[in-house]
């Protein structure tokens, strides 16, 4: 008898899924119209829902002021899947493949050996109306899909700090070739709670170009408590089916980890004083994070470890991660002076663990933290676990060998947090400050803020022309500048005047989207001998070069990377000049640009023996043909080019894509493959034009 | 069938009313809360239909529209592609579809608010930008807001696309052309990046805004110059004082289809005196006959 109604009941949950999906995508419902007619209604209790705001994001590749490519697309229903193509009523991300890292402006990472097992490079979080226990999470990829790799659910009624739930991990899924738009439902983590928010990160590294998605749902159950007065009997049934196979082993290998750990004796001042330590029993709570290691730690008849001079422990641990260090802490008084030892905090990176982080997390680590120089917080303030003066004191406490500061994304950065840094790090050389928009730039530092800074990203924040100038005059030794999407600068070419003339040693800069950057302030940047990468995406202000652009390389011969998207007016003429002047090019967007020709782009190609990259999405005079011959031609560099098959209205789920991911059990993926063939009718415009 | 639902209706309503009429203070609470919506129905013809290019939904030629609901708003627009785009191998449709889509979006996405439809013909332009593909060409459009709070429309209109609004067999409102010289409107416009200077090019700021406080019943056309520049104002008047209250859709869509049929056949009537030809005249070309031209028809009544 119950068997019959498992069964059963799981066959409706599988049929609202589908109905949902069928009801929810607007370009299917033509087709779909009869079928759904037969169906029945969506179950009582499941409910499926689009995400209806973006709470935060970590960046975007269209500006804040438009609607392009901007991380709002991704709320509602789905507007152009199952087409495939480069949209821009999607989402997209600021970066793709490695190409970031071969850049002169890559980032060294702070503390590698903490970094993730998987690693994540961008986040959104998404709110929904309703708060249901999640089942089902479908994202629908309409270009370059697979580079979710963790979908985390905040729960309701919790502290921010203790809400977050690991739904789902894995490895970033090689679709590249796939050519074919992805709804993506991996097999969740069934957890008990109920859930509103779900943060997914993104891990680009595997990528061919940038990954659009279209829209994010949720399905799951509304409430337990319902069940009764609802008339639907089984939803406990369901769970019981469910969880069946949506356990995993993982959390059962790591409770036997955590349990073989703390049996052994331990000296019992230290395990009052572990027992106090709020990190670690943020981690040992953490169920998000709780992979830790595969290995299992054997504890030996003779400690060998005793043989060995503390020096040489020394090093060994220096390859632990910080989770791994605090359990080594507990093993005995040994361990745990060597494991306190400052050597192993001058680095300290918590973004693994911004799901968790709080005041009391950094608090645990201020006693080791006094001779830390590199401190990545990024992500940290999305739980806002901790206010701006806490952190202040922070800084004051620790801060004064600091020499690498990461914020990103962190909330609690206001114009306080700057001054305490610009007072008590004396010695800074880089300060990450991306998506920090809760920062107002209204109190400016005093002079002689930052001697020695090499590196500042003021990526999506709000700083003021005024501040921005008076923060790069008192850098002399500024090497990067990120100054992408500020769109308080009112007047950019002061900005890049007060560049030349006060930071020579300038080796990047980034103007994306800068709109009041005019061919006048590229002219200034004419004297900064020593740049190897420029970025002027979108700078619109630009779309007439003139002269500027050609003055510029040739004044530049380093240059390595230039981003020219959008500035329609480059011509032929630019292009050679770049190839003449610049020898060690190696990476050159092109995208948008009308006027390149073949002819010159493929002398390009052939003067330009460095290069590894060059994108020329929507060059109305580049064909896919002439790509191909010249993929065969110059096999080593990398050439994007849209292909036919994007937007044709290819818009299947791929097989091989269906096998690729781990396809979540309750949502019969057969029928999309009949839903989602090709159709001729509804060609987007925009692709039109590439066709012909 | 459709009696019975009529009579069904006609009996219901009745009883309201008897409701209503017994508690007088009820009635006015419910007519505060009732907001107006447009009730509307399209209707065009491209100037060319050719087999090659299916009918798409939103255009009609060169010609765009679109429709969208937003928080407090009911939003209709028109947009005319410049057909001399033609010449440098640019689709002019294209570039009015494309704003009228992205208005659609903006309105959805919330991003509008009612009382600045002229923010909303910029921010759409302005978007044209921000997209990968390079989109040429330029456009003349006008779209109606209609604040359901306030019960008034917002009106922004650049070039000679235009909408009036009817009330009692009377032109209450309508939008005035904006023309440079004879046939060359005001135009929205993303010129080659060689031409940039040459071509004219108006702000989205330039944009004629107006307000206007409807009723209920009032109709309203919006429509490409390829229906004002051929069918008189009598013509048009007869028509939409006809529909005056109507809330049939059947009844708009058919109002619709006479009044875009109507601009058609003038169109390549080559003895018409049309208002294009008066206007020809006074400025001194002495020519008669319709226009030619991709025609869009909106008509919408104020339903509350």
């Amino acid at each position: 008898m119950n068997e019959e109604q498992e069964s059963l009941d799981f066959t409706e949950v599988r049929k609202s899924c589908r109905t949902f999906i069928d009801y929810t995508c607007p370009n299917m419902d033509r087709m779909e119209a009869g079928r759904i007619k037969n169906q029945n209604p969506p179950m009582k209790n499941f409910l499926f829902q689009f995400s209806s705001e973006v709470v935060d994001f970590s960046s975007q590749y269209g500006s804040d002021i438009s609607i392009s490519y901007t991380a709002s697309n991704v709320t509602g229903r789905p507007s152009k899947f199952p087409s495939y193509g480069d949209f821009p009523q999607s989402y997209v991300m600021r970066s793709y493949g490695a190409w970031r890292d071969l850049a002169p402006s890559r980032k060294c990472p702070i503390m590698p050996q903490n970094a993730e097992r998987i690693k994540s490079e961008d986040y959104i979080i998404l709110s929904f109306d309703k708060p249901v226990i999640p089942m089902v999470v479908s994202i629908f990829e309409t270009f370059t899909p697979g580079s979710v790799v963790r979908i985390s659910g905040k729960v309701i009624d919790l502290p921010d700090t203790k809400a977050w739930r690991l739904l789902w991990e894995g490895l970033p899924q090689n679709c590249n070739g796939t050519r074919h738009s992805r709804l993506f439902s991996p097999k969740l983590k069934y957890i008990k709670e109920m859930v509103k928010e779900i943060c997914i990160e993104f891990n680009h590294s595997q990528l061919d170009y940038y990954t659009e998605l279209d829209a994010v749902a949720m399905g799951g159950i509304l409430k337990l408590s319902d069940s009764g007065e609802s008339g639907f009997v089984s939803v406990p049934m369901i769970i019981h089916t469910v969880s069946g196979y949506v356990y995993d082993n993982n959390d059962k290998r790591d409770q036997e980890l955590f349990s073989e750990i703390k049996m052994p004796t331990m000296v019992s001042e230290i395990s009052t004083s572990t027992s106090y330590d709020p990190f670690f029993t943020m981690i040992e709570n953490n169920p998000i994070k709780s992979e830790c290691h595969d290995h299992k730690i054997v504890v030996p008849a003779i400690d060998y470890t005793l043989q060995l001079p503390n020096e040489s422990l020394l090093q060994i641990f220096s390859y632990l991660d910080l989770k791994s260090l605090r359990l080594c802490m507990r093993v005995c008084k040994r361990f745990y002076n060597i494991c306190t030892d400052g050597y192993f905090y001058r680095e300290l990176n918590l973004k693994p663990y911004w799901c968790s982080f709080s005041y009391s997390m950094l608090i645990s680590l201020e006693p080791y933290c006094n001779r830390m120089t590199k401190l990545d917080l990024s992500w940290c303030g999305i739980t806002k676990g901790i206010l701006s003066t806490a952190f202040n004191l922070f800084i004051e406490k620790c801060g004064t060998n600091l020499t690498n500061i990461r914020l990103d994304c962190c909330g609690f950065v206001n114009d306080s947090t700057l001054i305490a840094i610009n007072l008590f790090c004396k010695y800074l050389k880089e300060l990450s400050l991306r998506s920090c928009t809760s920062i107002d730039f209204e109190l400016i530092c005093p002079p002689q803020s930052f001697p020695k800074m090499e590196r500042i990203d003021f990526y999506r924040t709000n700083i003021t022309t005024d501040c921005l100038i008076f923060y790069i005059t008192c850098m002399p030794n500024l090497k990067h500048i990120n100054l992408g999407s500020c769109k308080k600068i009112d007047c950019m070419d002061s900005v890049a005047y007060n560049l030349s003339i006060s930071n020579k040693q300038l080796v990047s800069v980034d103007f994306w989207k800068s709109y009041t950057l005019s061919p006048t302030g590229l002219h200034h940047l004419t004297v900064l001998k020593h740049l190897e990468e420029i970025d002027l995406g979108w700078c619109l202000a630009l779309s007439i070069p003139g002269n500027s652009l050609l003055d510029l390389v040739k004044s530049c011969p380093r240059l390595k990377k230039i981003i020219l998207v959008s500035l329609r007016g480059v011509c032929d003429r630019d292009l050679l000049a770049f190839a003449n002047y610049c020898p060690l090019l190696e990476q050159i967007d092109l995208v948008g640009l009308r006027a390149i020709t073949v002819d010159a782009c493929s002398k390009f190609l052939q003067k330009c023996k460095n290069l590894k990259l060059i994108d020329v999405n929507f060059c109305e005079n580049i064909k896919e043909d002439d790509v191909k011959d010249w993929r065969l031609k110059y096999p080593n560099k990398t050439i994007r080019i849209q292909d036919s098959v994007t937007g044709t209205g290819a818009c299947r789920i791929h097989p091989v894509a269906l096998d690729a991911v781990d396809v979540c059990p309750l949502i019969d993926l057969q029928p999309f493959v009949g839903i989602l063939e090709p159709r001729e009718d509804a060609q987007p415009p925009e692709i039109d034009r590439n066709r012909s | 069938m459709q009696q019975i639902v009529t009579t069904g209706r006609l009996i219901s309503r009745a009883l309201w009313n008897g409701f209503t009429n017994l508690a007088p203070s009820n009635s006015e609470h419910v007519n505060k809360k009732r907001e107006p919506s447009f009730l509307y129905a399209v209707c065009g013809f491209p100037k060319e239909s050719s087999r090659k290019h299916p009918p798409v939904k939103g255009k009609f030629g060169d010609d765009a529209w679109f429709s969208a609901k937003g928080k407090a708003t009911d939003v209709l627009g028109v947009a005319d592609g410049v057909g001399g785009w033609r010449h440098y191998g640019i689709d002019p449709g294209e570039f009015s579809s494309f704003l009228m889509t992205t208005c659609e979006r903006l309105v959805s996405l919330g991003k509008v608010k009612p009382n600045e439809p002229n923010k909303l013909l910029a921010q759409s332009y302005y978007e044209l930008l921000e997209n990968k593909q390079p989109i040429l060409g330029s456009s003349t459009a006008c779209v109606v807001v209609l604040n359901k709070e306030t019960s008034s429309i917002y009106t922004a209109n650049i070039g000679d696309s235009g909408f009036m609004v009817v009330r009692g067999g009377h032109v209450v409102h309508r939008s005035e052309e904006q023309q440079h010289y004879f046939n060359t409107p005001y135009q929205l416009s993303v010129p080659p990046p060689a031409h940039n200077g040459q071509v004219l090019s108006d702000s989205p700021d330039s944009a004629d805004t107006s307000d206007f406080a409807v009723e209920n019943g009032d109709v309203i056309l919006l429509a490409t110059d390829g229906v004002f520049d051929n069918v008189p104002d009598h013509l048009l008047l007869k028509e939409l004082s006809q529909v005056e209250g109507v809330r049939d859709p059947l009844k708009l869509q058919c109002a619709a289809n006479t009044i875009a049929w109507m601009a058609r056949i003038l169109a390549f009537d080559r003895s018409f005196l049309s208002p294009f030809a008066l206007s020809a005249q006074a400025n001194g070309i002495n020519t008669v006959g319709g226009k030619p031209d991709d025609i869009t028809v909106l008509l919408a009544t104020i339903a509350m």
